[in-house]
């Protein structure tokens, strides 16, 4: 009996897998390697060509939209964007961006074909261009005037796959009234950066507080003066295998090693620390400085309304070599099998405008490409516009194909070597090796 | 076909439960054993078989291979330290008392709040700066502040040991259940023939106790083994990857690296491993069981 019921319930089981499906019969894909997102690609996409958003239709009709951002935040557009084209109904989704939580959801929807027609994407948009998700809006009126720099990060193949019109730019934010107590002005050169921390490390307090997660900026800091600087495109050779994370970055641990670690400015007690604790420490004065960008000014507002804190830029080892911290912002893409291609387009157009590049910015107080329209940022990022418009602003991390793996790998790592238990010698060979790895 | 007959109304029962888990669990468990041969990155329906490349990379992978040894180490300490305290917790929950109710409720709080949330707690009062709750304290007091999750090695340990106080409770109770219906008339005769508490103890308590030992320590054991959320939440996987478990790994490494394949050979291995422990652990104490009755 026992084993008739066995061989019924088997049967059943088996019976709602085949209902169910197996997994899709695998097809041979390109073995071509993964193109530099900024040079021109001389091999062959295997799937077939997404063609170009078309502009013909009357803008009506439904339009769904995965946003990066809350409705609350994005309302005045919605509202601005109803008004110039009332015939289109938004439906307007927001997925919290913590944890990732937004990524997987994206991922969930693309993987199950169920993408909507708008919706915000990270750089680098490869893997989403490759597997033909996101159609090309590189003949968008928005997209085509933004500056080389706001495109750059979303180009796959000589295409352009998102619209930003943004960035974030950050630096070194500092405690004025340390700074003033202690005779210190902003530093010009990297030299100058030391001799501050060295001033303010004598009178006991914590130079700079950084994250656990974050040590690693003080590693991308010196990449953009000493590296980015006079190769603005050297980390996106490392994608084609033409330059290596050794090159490019050994000298910047190496620095980080001797000049931060050896010192003490970055203490070991820095890598068991959270975000929260890093801006205790800045808002109360118990360290004078630590790095990050607009968005951490309200949070340091509220911890201490009356600090008074400014910001610089990343500086070098000579005053010229200045690249501050900063990227394009995430941008809005248009699904390849939208159903809706004149309304998803026109709202990117409108974003586009100067009109809704005002709203816009209010959306994401970040820095905009244009400038063509006035607006205001927080007061302490003022010197920061400059780089916006100059575009002296990078984070390697978006440049890598691969950088889901390998900044972790960067986080970790620095921590390591705050740890003393590894070396820039051996992280930075881990860390081409796993290159090697993932480009197989 | 008499007997399917028979047994069929009863069939009918399960089969809603069955199938519902047969979709949620059997299904994803071959589709992930069928994608750990692929190069399946989580998006693209483009892949291709590999074989069995993805199984070499988890034991040629450094970061993999030092998360298996932390999630093992992990995985097989807390069962031993929270079996230890939960047996005299019992007992002490089972005397009497007069606050017994209200200490009950008090270590068994623990266990109803998320794990994830009581990792963030833990990650303040633990946190090396100076204003984590104990560093605090020690600054106050004029002393120097401690690293505490700073340091690779304290981390696990204090890792290990917010897991042994957030369980601990909740395995006490399981005890407690079955230290209740343990005959009174056995610790009478035994008082009779001149035993005392620790000979009662060893001679009566425990091995009554064997059964729900062995259902403990398995869940014990698998929960541990399989834990994310309060490592995540209190170290994140740090300093470095000093208590970076399996769970996490998998993540990083496959899912969020669009390496579904690689992901769902690491996980596949960790089932493997999951159910072996489980499986040994089980047959072992239940041999044990035999043994003491």
């Amino acid at each position: 009996m026992k084993r008739n019921i066995s061989l019924l319930l088997a049967g059943i089981l088996a019976t709602a897998i085949l209902l169910n499906g197996c997994a899709p019969t695998p097809t041979p894909t390109s073995s071509a390697p993964v193109s530099n997102p900024t040079a021109v690609s001389n091999t062959a996409v295997s799937n077939t060509a997404v063609p170009a958003v078309s502009t013909a239709t009357k803008v009506a009709g439904n339009l769904s939209f995965l946003s990066w951002y809350t409705q609350a935040m994005y309302q005045p557009v919605l509202d601005a964007f109803k008004a110039k084209y009332p015939d289109v109904v938004i439906d307007f989704q927001n997925v919290p961006t913590e944890n990732d939580q937004y990524t997987q959801k994206l991922k969930l929807l693309a993987n199950s074909g169920e993408l909507p027609d708008l919706f915000y994407v990270q750089p680098p948009v490869t893997l989403m261009a490759k597997s033909n998700y996101v159609a090309d809006l590189s003949n968008l009126d928005a997209v085509k005037a933004l500056p080389a720099g706001y495109t750059q990060s979303y180009t796959y193949a000589n295409k352009v796959y998102a619209f930003a019109p943004d960035a974030w730019i950050g630096g070194v934010f500092y405690n004025k009234t340390l700074f003033k107590d202690n005779n210190l002005s902003e530093p010009k050169t990297w030299s100058d950066f030391i001799n501050i921390c060295k001033t303010i490390k004598a009178k006991g307090i914590k130079p700079i507080s950084m994250s656990a997660n974050e040590i690693a900026d003080l590693v991308y800091w010196l990449h953009n003066t000493e590296v980015l600087s006079q190769d603005a495109g050297f980390d996106a050779k490392i994608n084609t295998g033409e330059t290596t994370f050794t090159q490019g970055y050994l000298n910047a641990f190496n620095t980080f090693k001797t000049d931060m670690v050896d010192t003490g400015y970055v203490s070991k007690d820095m890598v068991g620390m959270s975000d929260d604790q890093r801006w205790d420490e800045f808002a109360t004065g118990k360290a004078a400085m630590t790095i990050s960008g607009p968005w951490a000014i309200p949070t340091i507002k509220q911890k201490n309304p009356n600090l008074d804190f400014g910001i610089f830029p990343y500086v070098g080892s000579t005053d010229d070599k200045s690249v501050t911290v900063g990227a394009v912002n995430v941008g809005i893409s248009i699904s390849a099998n939208t159903k809706n291609e004149a309304a998803a387009e026109a709202f990117i157009n409108f974003l586009g405008s100067s009109d809704g590049l005002l709203l816009y910015q209010k959306v994401t107080g970040n820095f905009m490409a244009s400038k063509d329209i006035n607006y205001t940022v927080d007061p302490v990022m003022e010197p920061m516009k400059a780089f916006a418009q100059s575009g002296k602003f990078a984070f390697p991390p978006i440049f890598w194909t691969y950088t889901s793996t390998i900044a972790p790998m960067f986080e970790k790592g620095t921590q390591q070597i705050v740890l003393g238990t590894t070396t820039p010698e051996q992280l930075v060979k881990d860390i081409d090796a796993q290159q090697a790895t993932l480009s197989q | 076909m008499r007997s399917i007959k028979k047994e069929f109304p009863y069939l009918l029962f399960v089969l809603p439960a069955f199938i519902l888990y047969t979709i949620v669990t059997i299904i994803p468990v071959l589709t992930t054993f069928v994608y750990s041969f692929t190069n399946f990155n989580g998006m693209s329906h483009n892949y291709n078989f590999v074989g069995l490349q993805n199984y070499i990379k988890v034991f040629t992978t450094n970061n993999v291979t030092s998360s298996f040894i932390n999630s093992i180490v992990y995985g097989f300490v807390t069962p031993i330290v929270v079996t230890v305290l939960a047996i005299p917790l019992a007992l002490l929950l089972d005397s009497k008392m007069k606050t017994r109710n209200i200490q009950r409720a008090i270590f068994f709080f623990p266990a109803v709040i998320s794990s994830l949330f009581l990792g963030y707690i833990w990650n303040f009062i633990l946190s090396p700066s100076d204003f984590g709750l104990i560093n605090s304290i020690r600054i106050s007091l004029g002393q120097g502040k401690l690293l505490l999750l700073a340091d690779p090695h304290m981390a696990m340990i204090l890792l290990i040991l917010a897991n042994v106080w957030c369980v601990t409770g909740w395995h006490a109770c399981i005890y407690l259940a079955n230290i209740q219906m343990i005959d009174k008339s056995y610790y009478e005769a035994a008082e009779i023939d001149g035993a005392g508490g620790f000979a009662k103890f060893r001679t009566i308590t425990l091995p009554f106790l064997a059964p729900a030992m062995t259902v403990s320590v398995m869940l014990l054991l698998t929960g541990s083994l399989k834990a994310f959320d309060l490592p995540f939440a209190l170290t994140n996987g740090g300093p470095g990857y000093a208590t970076t478990m399996v769970t996490q790994t998998i993540i990083t490494e496959g899912i969020n690296s669009d390496r579904v394949g690689f992901a769902s050979s690491m996980s596949f291995l960790f089932l493997l491993v999951i159910s072996f422990f489980a499986l040994f652990q089980v047959r072992i104490m239940r041999r044990r069981e035999e043994n003491l009755s």
